[in-house]
């Protein structure tokens, strides 16, 4: 009877162990090395992003220094929204995305005027919008307002506006195109915009409903890093900093000893409240230029508001953001926008979330591991009594060849517009596998 | 008495010469102009070019930024950002506010915003 020696079960029991390790991923060590990973990425690619989506892209910001100049308060009175959207309708924006969540009506009461009037207004300035035909989209939870515990818009601003979906789960930092709600299939602002822009540009690819764009890979949105041109003609970008690749490499290396390299003002063209109210005629033609036919998105920076995205070049930033983002992305890239990998449930192969990146990753291991075995293994072998010589690589050979294959492999992922492989694990790993190796090498030399 | 008088009528001139002078609508800035209700809600669209040129501001609404324009057909109320009042309502120049920078990557506040004062019982 043939009997498996002790040190195939051994080599079979490690093996075994390593597959299950880059599968499970356990204790999350391989997902956070994939994130920076991807981060870095994104960091250094940033510089060549394309500024096509920003030139359509707008954000108009309500932040605690227009409040504190208006002397007003948060939430922002109903009249005071008022004022905003109306303003803004004026510039006759190709539509405009609210990223404020209308679910308690805090009007105030005001004597001589039935109770919750303040709201109403909003409402009648919101329905100038569709009479206008320029779309307007609220922010949306996709809960029935019924439901214990639930929120979602205040009727009476629902029924003059379109919802866009803001509340989602189980996309882990991705952005959804759209997702099945209570309320049914419901779009996110960024699809639902970009749905605006292709009325009167050619798009490719549109998913013809929510139904279909739900089907669709969520995206891993790229961030952009140089601010828009135009900013500088509203606002004081002095004290905007934007590191450079060296900077930021540097900075990935040591970033223990320094401080961050992040972008400091956002990428999106950014607009106060208070821009909107000047009343010169060449401050109007101005915002004129910078406002008719954009894709606007409102959104706030409210401290303890708690709407704070992570941008993988200026840190933690308002959720408008994000949205204005992932619309840049698609108008940059139509539906070949960036995403993860497909998972091999999503390939009708039952195996949770292992996704195709995580098999090619573990084939890339199986091959540093078997050319860590060439390197230690004797230069010659006497196999059926014929002494034959192995092919053997140099350590540094070894490891260019492990370079050379994540290179490769990151190329093929980037051209395909997929998030990058594990690049940072897969380093770290190699090199830590081939150091003794080039430690020998290096001492041999010596 | 022939100087006092010279004084008050001169007085008198300076005063309505000084006056500020009624507010009228200069210029509509769009080809379409919404009328609103006293409540901003729209009740119709009209032709910028059938209306009346240089109409008296009757009433300027600041809670909603609207004014009551006298028209031919009544008085009605428009969006100030509609037309070009003279003299103007208000006056304002671009803030250039310094662009906001976002926080760092270990940024926390662990708080919620209170109530405003609209909710105040």
């Amino acid at each position: 009877m043939l009997k498996p020696s002790l040190f195939s079960l051994r080599q079979a029991l490690f093996g075994l162990s390593v597959v299950l390790i880059a599968l499970l991923d356990p204790f999350g060590i391989a997902s956070s090395t994939d994130d920076a990973s991807s981060r870095w990425l994104n960091r250094l690619l940033a510089a060549t992003y394309a500024d096509k989506g920003q030139q359509q892209v707008v954000v108009v910001l309500i932040d605690d220094d227009y409040l504190l100049r208006n002397d007003t308060y948060w939430p922002l009175p109903y009249n005071e929204q008022s004022k905003l959207f109306k303003r803004l309708l004026a510039y006759e924006p190709a539509a405009v995305f609210v990223d404020l969540l209308y679910s308690h009506d805090h009007s105030r009461e005001i004597p001589g005027q039935p109770p919750r009037m303040e709201s109403q207004l909003l409402a009648n300035v919101f329905e100038r919008y569709r009479q206008q035909d320029i779309p307007l989209y609220l922010a949306d939870t996709g809960l029935p307002r019924a439901s214990e515990g639930a929120v979602n818009t205040l009727p009476r601003l629902a029924e003059v506006s379109t919802p866009a979906l803001v509340s989602w789960s189980d996309f882990g930092n991705q952005y959804p195109l759209a997702v099945k709600t209570p309320l049914g299939t419901l779009e996110t602002p960024a699809l639902r915009l970009y749905r605006d822009y292709c009325r009167h540009q050619a798009c490719t690819d549109l998913p013809a409903d929510p139904a279909s764009a739900a089907e669709l890979a969520p995206m891993t949105v790229q961030w952009g890093v140089y601010r828009s041109p135009e900013q500088e003609k509203v606002a004081d970008v002095s004290t905007c900093d934007i590191p450079g690749l060296f900077e930021q490499l540097k900075q990935a290396v040591f970033w223990k000893l320094g401080k961050q390299a992040r972008a400091t003002c956002a990428y999106t063209l950014t607009l106060s409240p208070t821009d909107l109210e000047v009343t010169d005629p060449d401050d109007r033609k101005l915002l004129e230029s910078l406002l008719r036919g954009k894709l606007v998105l409102v959104g706030a920076q409210i401290a303890g508001t708690g709407d704070l995205t992570q941008s993988a070049l200026h840190g933690k930033i308002p959720g408008v953001y994000w949205h204005a983002m992932a619309l840049d992305n698609l108008i940059n890239w139509g539906m070949n926008y960036y995403r993860a990998t497909p998972s091999l449930a999503d390939l009708g192969i039952p195996a949770g979330s292992v996704d195709v990146l995580d098999i090619l990753e573990l084939l890339l291991l199986g091959g540093i591991t078997l050319l860590k075995g060439s390197l230690d293994a004797p230069l010659f072998t006497r196999a059926l009594f014929i002494q034959r010589r192995r092919p053997r690589l140099r350590p540094l050979a070894a490891w260019a060849l492990v370079l050379a294959a994540i290179v490769l492999l990151s190329c093929g992922l980037w051209y395909y517009n997929y998030t990058p492989a594990n690049v940072l694990g897969l380093l770290l790993l190699s090199l830590t596998l081939f150091s003794a190796r080039i430690q020998a090498l290096f001492a041999n030399r010596a | 008495m022939i100087k006092s008088s010279l004084l008050l009528l001169s007085l008198l001139v300076s005063q309505s010469v000084m006056a500020t002078p009624e507010p009228v609508v200069e210029a509509w800035l769009r080809k379409s102009v919404a009328v609103l209700d006293d409540q901003g809600k729209s009740l119709r669209q009209v032709d910028s070019s059938s209306l009346p040129k240089a109409p008296k501001v009757l009433q300027y609404n600041k809670e909603l930024d609207i004014i009551q324009v006298g028209l031919p057909e009544g008085n009605v109320w428009m969006d100030t950002m509609a037309v070009r009042v003279n003299p103007p309502l208000n006056i304002v120049k671009f803030p250039c506010q310094t662009l906001q920078s976002g926080y760092s990557d270990d940024h926390q506040n662990n708080s919620t915003i209170g109530y405003g004062a609209g909710c105040k019982k």
